[in-house]
């Protein structure tokens, strides 16, 4: 496995498959960083259920802004121009989770809960990888990833400690996200993920992440007294 | 034809997200005071929509 240390200026003298996986890398992050806020911005800013979880959805919206900014910068680095993704539209988006829409409170907290985890997954996959700017940039994101998968937690046992009507939606809405958290970790046994492996970018396969989530999320879900959906159903990848 | 940079364009981002956020922990420590919160939500939700709709990208 490749453990040395790469910088920008040596970018150009790596292999091309190296330089490949690293600009794919580089441009999914940031589209699912820049997709997060374009999924709830437009009904839950102005329709949190107050006023206090309205400037929550604002600080985190910001948040998510600011870590697409810096993996833009970490892209500018090796000549990458990942600008054009503010103007993609929804229905763009690279990972299927980003393609929809955010309309209610429950969905908020359930992707804060279940889906920004995968982002903190992610972020940890380039944390001491071979991409020195990438990995620089990673104690900061992880930091305010866990704040929003804390504050879905909480907003989600909210939810599921509520009225029957709060208590019902919550488990429709963790029935939506949970097999599209599932899936977002990629197909079992890809060999693209090994490539990965084996430039130091990232440190496991996507069956070993997505073991790890789901050995992670299934207590919390069941800790609120909500059921944890089938891991088979509803899911496009295995 | 002027054209924004990657730096422009980053500066700016740091700019919108620095303020969204000062203003929603300003809005957060002043719960009690209604009105103030309502206006500081409408100043995050305007910097918020000018990447959202990508218009800092423009000129």
């Amino acid at each position: 496995m490749f453990t040395d240390k790469i910088d920008a200026k040596d970018f150009p003298k790596m292999p091309g498959e190296y330089r490949d996986l690293l600009v794919r890398v580089l441009t999914i992050q940031a589209d699912c960083e820049i997709g997060g806020p374009h999924l709830y911005v437009d009904k839950l800013l102005p329709g949190a259920p107050d006023a206090i979880k309205r400037l929550v959805v604002a600080r985190t919206a910001a948040e998510e802004i600011d870590h697409f900014r810096k993996v833009m910068d970490v892209a500018s680095g090796i000549g990458l121009d990942l600008t054009d993704l503010l103007r993609h539209s929804n229905r763009e988006r690279y990972v299927d989770a980003f393609r929809g829409e955010i309309a209610t409170w429950e969905d908020y907290a359930v992707f804060g809960f279940l889906i920004d985890r995968i982002g903190r997954y992610q972020m940890e996959e380039f944390e001491g990888g071979s991409y020195a700017p990438l990995d620089a940039i990673c104690p900061g994101i992880l930091s305010e990833e866990l704040g929003h998968i804390e504050n879905g937690r909480q907003f989600t046992a909210e939810l599921a400690n509520g009225t029957e009507d709060q208590r019902r939606r919550v488990q429709e809405a963790i029935d939506r996200w949970y097999p599209k958290g599932l899936d977002m970790f990629g197909h079992s046994g890809s060999k693209r993920a090994e490539r990965y492996i084996e430039w130091g970018l990232k440190h496991r396969t996507h069956e070993e992440a997505r073991a790890e989530y789901i050995a992670e999320v299934n207590p919390l879900i069941e800790e609120m007294g909500l059921q944890v959906p089938d891991p088979e159903a509803n899911r496009k990848f295995f | 034809m002027p054209t924004k940079t990657i730096a422009d364009i980053d500066r700016e981002l740091h700019e919108i997200v620095a303020a969204v956020e000062h203003a929603a922990n300003w809005g957060m420590s002043h719960r009690d005071e209604a009105a103030a919160v309502e206006h500081t939500l409408d100043d995050c939700e305007e910097l918020i929509r000018h990447v959202m709709d990508a218009s800092v990208l423009e000129d």
